[in-house]
């Protein structure tokens, strides 16, 4: 029941947070009904995120700073006006009602996930345990990680007002809440351009994405980031048709937001930026749209900047100063460089691929890019000839659509993320996908022909149909354990690979142990203080391939007040010049005295929590206390 | 002199072929994904020699 109090108050919040900003702006009295609401949580949610993070630098992350925030926030409420929402239009047809019937089907679907514990990996390696050790906190520290620690953090800034006052039910709710949100806008903002039935296909299509599935309900950021994209792009098109400075500025703030929430975010700034500069006007638009970009943007690159010297940590390694030597060095920027992002590139950058990039993706895709279980669906590929057709037959009328300075947005947006050299996985194109499926709908919807809509009905109900498949799926688990009435303990026993090495470490640390392990879906689940030893991402504990000798890894392990390591026993076979470096220190460490076995722990381990047959079995997992009285070194 | 009239359906020809190739992408688009998604295109392409 608090759950439930916590999140309505923190969505009352966004949205009065986000009105209050839209009519400063001017800009809430141009909307119609649904869309102020939906506009308004969009602004405020990123406003929200900005808030926490100065509540969170000043050290004042506590319940009743927090409380505070949430019920001025949605004192805003009050601006939004009435109606509320648009008066629903009588004598829709049936194909409306079916889908609007199987909308709920997903929003149960949905509700089934946010009400069970959470057990996305990335959700629970630093989407959720980076705002859980906040709140311990009380402040905002610096985590030297790269990629997972140190950096922007916007979105999970609306995560900490739900997990401190409401605990974890609170927070699962709030991501199912805030995923429904970039639904509802995107239905708003259909209706500009489509009727009503078209719009709730579009929504159903894009609440069913594979990738939406996969994040909206966990704390992954893409599914929120749309929301961002959504209402820059709608800004700075009216912008570029003349409409007044006050949208450039909207624009800006809004890609700030994106640009707050995670580094590509750089990406869709230039996008949105280089978009505004067509047309008469240019330099002032340009001007207020970068004045809001930096406002909303920037505050977590200068976070990096104070901490570590480096804004974009650690990418500017090598040519700005360190505050700290111990942050980054030389060899993990190699190997980063070497391992994740030659990793996470699999096509070639050139204009060639840029074309074949979607292509590839949706149906030759590379597991690097994971475009099947978390991708975009089907839908898009199998419009292919519907939306050149709509594009033959009206292009006289493209330049003047208002609809072309978002088409050039995505454009820009996506050339930018190919060239860029970041990873290429297809869901981090995500927060740019319902832009593409609006502009992909539009161009079909003058198809009404038979010969054209009953095909085009086919793409529907093959998409749909598929999706909701996956999503029966995905939904399995949640429903088995709504269905069971299990306890929290059973649900992440069966769906967190290795959670019985958690539940042992809880049950057995104090708060004055620190255990240092490799296991990230673990981190948010352990209770007691914890340091992820990861191999590439941080040096703060040296696990490179060239880190050799007991004693250095000892004097960090200590410097980092390290008591206790788990590592997971990997036989005979793992030893070797290919051992791990984290096995093969510990190993050292045990064979120096300055570390010993205190416990074996089995647990179930599984490669997949949807498709539960990948590769499950029982792992075991060595607990080795550090012994710093039986240590030669010191 | 007058051009000949058309049969009943022979004007309609080029839509109609149209929604053909329509359908025939709908169907092969659909089915190509689908095998991709269920993961089944990999194990084929590498048996007939594709890297």
């Amino acid at each position: 029941m608090i759950a439930a109090a916590v999140v309505a108050l923190e969505l009352a919040c966004c949205v009065g947070l986000g009105a209050a900003l839209l009519r400063c702006l001017g800009i809430l009295a141009d909307l119609k009904p649904g869309e102020r609401a939906c506009w308004s949580f969009a602004a405020g949610f990123g406003v929200l995120g900005w808030i926490i993070f100065v509540v969170g630098a000043l050290g004042l992350l506590e319940g009743t700073v927090l409380v505070t925030v949430l019920i001025v926030g949605a004192s805003g409420v009050f601006l939004l006006g009435r109606p509320l929402v648009a008066p629903l239009e009588v004598g829709r047809d049936a194909v409306f009602w079916s889908l609007a019937a199987l909308l709920f089907v997903v929003a149960a679907f949905d509700l089934l996930e946010g009400l069970a514990p959470p057990a996305d990996a990335d959700s629970l390696a630093y989407h959720f345990a980076l705002p859980k050790q906040f709140i311990a906190a009380g402040r905002l520290e610096f985590v030297p990680r790269a990629v997972d620690g140190a950096v922007p953090l916007l979105v999970q800034m609306t995560y900490t007002p739900a997990l401190s006052l409401g605990g974890e039910r609170a927070l699962t709710l709030w991501t199912m809440v805030s995923g429904w949100a970039v639904g509802a806008l995107f239905y708003t903002v259909c209706r500009r351009h489509l009727s009503a039935t078209w719009s709730l296909a579009a929504t159903l299509v894009l609440l069913t994405t594979p990738a939406v599935l996969y994040g909206a309900g966990t704390g992954q950021v893409e599914t929120r980031m749309a929301m961002f994209v959504l209402v820059a792009a709608l800004a700075a098109a009216t912008a570029l048709r003349g409409g007044p400075l006050r949208y450039a500025l909207l624009a800006g703030v809004m890609a700030g937001f994106y640009m707050g929430s995670k580094y590509l975010g750089g990406v869709v700034v230039l996008a949105s930026g280089l978009t505004l500069l067509a047309g008469r006007g240019w330099l002032r638009r340009a001007a207020i749209f970068s004045a809001g970009a930096l406002l909303a943007g920037t505050q977590w690159y200068g976070w990096n900047w104070y901490h570590s010297g480096d804004p974009v940590f650690p990418l500017l390694f090598g040519w700005v100063d360190y505050t700290s030597p111990g942050y980054w060095d030389q060899s993990h920027a190699d190997f980063l460089r070497d391992v994740f992002f030659g990793r996470e590139t699999v096509v070639s950058r050139n204009p060639l691929w840029l074309l074949l990039y979607p292509f590839w993706a949706t149906l030759m895709g590379d597991p690097v890019m994971e475009s099947g279980r978390t991708g975009l669906g089907p839908f898009v590929l199998l419009m292919v000839p519907f939306v050149m057709a709509g594009l033959w037959t009206r292009r006289d009328q493209l330049r003047s659509s208002t609809l072309a300075p978002i088409v050039l947005l995505v454009a820009l947006h996506y050339a930018l993320w190919f060239f860029t050299g970041s990873s290429q996985r297809v869901r981090h194109l995500l927060p740019l996908y319902p832009l593409l499926l609006l502009c992909v709908m539009a161009a079909a919807a003058m198809r009404d022909r038979a010969t054209f809509s009953r095909p085009m009905a086919a793409v529907f109900a093959i998409s749909i149909a598929l999706q909701l498949a996956g999503h029966a799926v995905f939904t399995a688990a949640y429903a088995r354990h709504w269905l069971a009435g299990d306890s929290r303990e059973t649900f992440l026993e069966r769906n967190v690979t290795g959670y019985g090495l958690a539940k042992w470490l809880n049950a057995n640390l104090k708060a004055t142990d620190r255990v240092a392990l490799g296991d990230r879906q673990l981190l948010y689940l352990i209770d007691v203080p914890v340091f992820f030893a990861h191999p590439v991402n941080q040096a703060l504990l040296d696990l490179s391939p060239s880190a050799s000798g007991p004693e250095r890894f000892y004097a960090q392990v200590r410097r980092l007040g390290i008591t206790h390591l788990a590592l997971r026993r990997r036989g005979d076979a793992a030893a070797g010049p290919d051992e791990p470096t984290f096995e093969r220190l510990i190993g050292s460490l045990r064979q120096s005295g300055c570390a010993e076995p205190v416990e074996k722990v089995d647990a179930r381990v599984f490669a997949s929590r949807t498709l539960r047959g990948l590769a499950a079995g029982v792992a075991s997992f060595d607990i080795l206390t550090v012994t710093p009285q039986r240590c030669p070194f010191r | 002199m007058r051009p000949p009239i058309p049969r009943t359906g022979e004007m309609d020809a080029t839509p109609k072929i149209f929604g053909l190739v329509l359908w025939l992408w709908v169907v092969v688009a659909s089915a190509a994904y689908l095998y991709q998604f269920l993961g089944l295109l990999g194990p084929i392409a590498r048996l007939l020699g594709v890297p």
